[in-house]
């Protein structure tokens, strides 16, 4: 062998010996982790296998985004795991680190979570109030309240940091530092009840008790929300939720119901859900029964639903079309009945309207205008709920003008009166509430605040 | 010819060269090209895992199902052990939000448990809670119920105050007391008034809104007169807290605030509100709140449970979850002790569990982390009879334990343990429904 053939030989022992090093540490750099999640529903456990087993290992985002559908999924450790590996191959992210540290927050792992938000805030973290927002809310977790007020100031951009301040002043007893604040809120965020409800505390520990009461009426008819970091990022959570679950699946199989491709749908559930019992996807195998045109099938179909996760107004509901659908309105009646009864959610409004068409098809008039008037009830407190008050006051008049035994209608006809400012007619109609039902607490206490 | 041949074989490289060259080559290259290719195999990265589990009980018990065996997830959110036919033998009550009932579970002679619904499926949707009190004095247990309409959470007004007549034969007619209200978690009854009758204080938990309102007996109906505006309220426990020979109210409040009131009877349905307990770890889950005596001193003192979070859709188990036990100190003053630290504890049960003459408590974890193998779903606090209390873990199943109750069904003298199930969110390994431990004599040591 000769001089170049050992420099040879020694020139690839050493790119073995280098790249067998290397090739080993890549093929041993950490995988993805898969949970043990045979106790869920199969289909949900497949989609984050699958995704689990896509994910790229040296890609930062895969991590990611895996760490967020694991997030979704209420498997907190492992989300926890896979955003370390995402911020060890892009230690300089800002939004990473944000992420990972709402993920700790979430676990309560407060003090690591308040150094993850930290660093995205020295990475960049743009809008860096959404941050320090995050970083008052642990700091209030751990009772940290001084650095919570720090945290919240930084974040004062956003009302719902203000918020936090104001809030943290009524407790400490400073009422007028805190209803200056919540005065401001109130006129960037009129609809948000949460201010309404602090300023009526505020106001009650100044011992303005009917100014405290107003604002408590006002919180009453506003039903929006304070916009804050967290809640944008559980909508995307959510989202992730939707498509990485069985809702994907059942959302897709009403789509293809309502393009009229029931054999696909029903094709869709049978390959992806098998045998597992899902009421969701257990609905819409109803539904396809229904569009089949099988009707005795698709009240079966609900009937074994509710056997196993239990009655409620809307299964109730879609039993009462069916049977109306059957022509059978007696025993249609009994189950909007029913699902009236339950009132377990809004369907129990729809089958009051169902009602009122199932007794004018049976003839009896005086079902028919009660419910009637019930269902006009119903969606008068709707309108109320989102402070139209003049159009829920309609809906009411019309409900007492098919109905007028119905104590509720004419509490909440008070109501808005003297929201509205017309406290003889609000007093005349809480005394038409206390002529059907002299308990009615609230209406005698209305009766009695606008006597004052 | 040959002379070529030679100048030529002089200037070739030999094979050994060429091959070295070629492998020279082609290994960084193989390389370049195969390692986007090359798969992970390595370990994942390390996950925490910060469920709660706790050393094996000494003392041992024998756990049985009762009623129908679970099959699917259950949803009980309350039970009871309670004499209810006066028989002499304890029977169970379970409120049940797949059937939309309050079960009876009833001992016979023999020790076996007869079923019994309260009322039909369709008369009111999921009770949270069940309170035996013969309310209109006839001689014969009524049942209370709280109905939330909903165990997931909505502002909607769906809940109700519903009584459970006895018509004197264990034959019972479901009343409605009030409506239009939003999520009812808790009723409870007391003579508020001093007026020789049975009154009401409801816990309108709600979602966004709710209140507390006590109801005043007015021969038979009812009027409500709120006492706070508040949502989140889980529990109302009656009970004399400042020792002064009437019924004051106390409240646990937890949605927008962690706050305990106690609402001090100041005659004549007046209640004048005393904030007792208050954190800014407005995350701190409270999902309960007992009246009892736990260091036997002669006044009332009160145990909060924290454990109920809702960490976007699912459930993990915090640090500060456990069990808070509230010093009553006299004059309305309590100091808050923390006596267990336990991921997602939503009921606790105070009694002397060991039988050493000092009150011990049961905690039930509705929110562990269920995916890890052994995480305790029942504990028992035991007390040196000093109120320093040692966990032991009964049991690591059933899992999604929302509700504990305890006493001596089997009248062996022995304490034993009831608790239901309320499976919301997956995983559903471990499935239960109303199951009941009965304590065995000896310990394991």
């Amino acid at each position: 062998m000769n001089r170049t053939q050992v420099s040879l030989l020694l020139l690839v022992s050493i790119e073995m010996l280098v790249g067998g090093w290397a090739v080993s540490r890549h093929l041993y750099r950490p995988r993805p982790p898969i949970p043990d999640l045979t106790e869920y529903n199969p289909y949900t456990s497949q989609q984050i296998t699958d995704l689990a087993e896509q994910v790229d290992p040296d890609t930062a985002t895969d991590w990611a985004d895996l760490a967020d559908v694991y997030l979704a999924h209420g498997l907190f450790p492992e989300s926890e795991s896979c955003f370390r590996r995402a911020v060890e191959l892009k230690p300089r992210d800002a939004e990473l680190l944000y992420r990972w540290g709402f993920c700790l927050s979430s676990m309560g792992q407060l003090e690591e979570a308040r150094q993850r938000l930290r660093d995205a805030l020295t990475a960049g973290y743009d809008p860096p109030a959404d941050c320090w927002y995050l970083i008052g809310r642990t700091e209030l977790r751990s009772e940290h309240v001084e650095e919570a007020l720090a945290a919240f100031e930084q974040a004062s951009k956003l009302a719902a940091a203000r918020f936090e301040l104001a809030k943290v002043d009524v407790r400490a007893g400073r009422a007028e530092a805190g209803i200056s604040i919540l005065t401001q809120l109130a006129t960037e965020l009129p609809n948000a009840f949460r201010p309404h409800l602090l300023r009526a505390q505020a106001e009650a520990m100044l011992g303005n008790d009917s100014v405290a009461a107003n604002y408590l009426d006002l919180a009453e008819v506003c039903s929006a929300q304070l916009p804050t970091p967290t809640h944008e990022f559980r909508k995307r959570i959510l989202a992730t939720l939707d498509s990485h679950s069985v809702t994907e699946l059942v959302n897709r199989s009403i789509e293809l119901l309502d393009s009229r491709q029931v054999d696909q749908a029903d094709a869709l559930l049978q390959t992806a859900v098998g045998s597992y019992w899902d009421a969701d996807v257990e609905d819409v195998r109803a539904s396809v029964e229904l569009h089949r045109g099988n009707l005795r099938e698709h009240r079966q179909q609900l009937e074994a639903i509710a056997e196993q996760d239990g009655m409620d107004s809307y299964r109730m509901w879609r039993i009462g079309l069916a049977l109306s659908a059957a022509d059978q309105p007696a025993d249609a009646a009994q189950a909007h009945l029913a699902a009236v009864t339950l009132n377990t959610d809004a369907r129990a409004n729809d089958s009051l309207e169902q009602l009122a068409i199932v007794y004018q098809k049976l003839g009896d008039h005086q079902h028919a205008n009660h419910y009637a008037a019930r269902f006009r009830f119903s969606v008068a407190m709707q309108l109320f709920r989102q402070a139209k008050l003049i159009e829920a006051r309609s809906v009411l008049r019309q409900s007492v003008g098919t109905d007028d035994k119905y104590p509720h209608t004419w509490f909440y006809l008070g109501e808005i009166e003297r929201y509205l400012g017309n406290t003889e007619t609000a007093s005349g109609a809480y005394s038409r509430c206390l002529e059907l039902a002299p308990d009615y607490g609230r209406a005698v206490a209305a009766r009695e605040r606008i006597e004052k | 010819m040959s002379r070529e041949l030679d100048s030529s074989s002089q200037t070739k490289p030999s094979l050994t060269t060429l091959t070295l060259v070629f492998a020279a080559v082609m290994v960084p290259l193989a390389i370049v090209l195969a390692w986007p290719r090359l798969p992970a195999i390595g370990r994942p990265p390390k996950t925490t895992d910060l469920a709660s589990r706790f050393p094996q009980s000494p003392l041992r018990f024998d756990k049985q199902t009762i009623g129908r065996l679970p099959s699917h997830p259950q949803r009980i959110t309350n039970v009871q052990v309670v004499d209810f036919d006066e028989d002499g033998r304890l029977d169970v009550l379970a409120c049940d939000c797949i059937r939309n009932t309050v079960w009876w579970y009833r001992q016979t002679e023999t020790n076996q448990w007869e079923e019994r619904a309260l009322s039909a499926e369709t008369e009111f949707a999921d009770p949270a809670h069940a309170t035996v009190v013969d309310l209109d004095a006839d001689g014969d247990p009524d049942v209370l119920v709280s109905v939330l309409g909903s165990v997931w959470p909505t502002d909607s007004r769906i809940g109700r105050v519903v009584l459970l007549e006895n018509s004197g034969d264990f034959q019972f007619e479901s009343r409605v007391l009030l409506d239009d209200l939003r999520r009812v978690a808790d009723v409870q009854a007391g003579d508020l008034d001093g007026d020789g009758d049975l009154d009401l204080v409801v816990a309108e938990f709600g979602y966004d809104h709710g209140r507390i309102f006590w109801m005043e007996n007015r021969g038979g109906s009812f009027r409500d007169h709120e006492i706070l505006v508040a949502p989140g309220t889980v529990h109302v426990p009656i009970a004399d807290y400042d020792n002064d020979g009437d019924l004051d109210i106390a409240a646990i409040v937890t949605q927008e605030e962690e706050e305990v009131w106690i609402f001090e009877n100041s005659g004549n349905g007046v209640f004048a509100p005393h904030r007792v307990h208050f954190t800014t770890n407005f995350d701190l889950g409270g999902s309960g709140l007992v009246a009892t005596d736990l260091d036997r001193d002669g006044d009332q003192d009160l145990l909060l449970t924290a454990g109920d979070n809702l960490e976007l859709v699912y459930h993990y188990p915090q640090p500060y979850h456990g069990c808070i036990w509230l010093e009553n100190l006299g004059g309305l003053r309590f100091e808050a002790k923390r006596i267990a630290t336990f991921g997602g504890t939503y009921a606790a049960q105070p009694t002397d569990l060991d039988g050493d003459g000092d009150t011990d408590v049961l905690l039930s974890s509705m929110f562990n982390d269920w995916r890890q193998p052994g995480t305790a779903s029942l504990v028992w606090l035991e007390n040196d009879g000093k109120q320093n209390f040692t966990t032991w873990q009964i049991d690591d199943s059933p899992s999604h334990l929302c509700t504990v109750a305890c006493g001596d069904l089997n009248q062996d003298g022995l304490p034993d343990i009831v608790a239901g199930s309320l499976h919301t969110h997956e995983p559903f390994g471990r499935l239960g429904r109303v199951t009941v431990w009965f304590s065995r004599k000896g310990t394991s040591q």
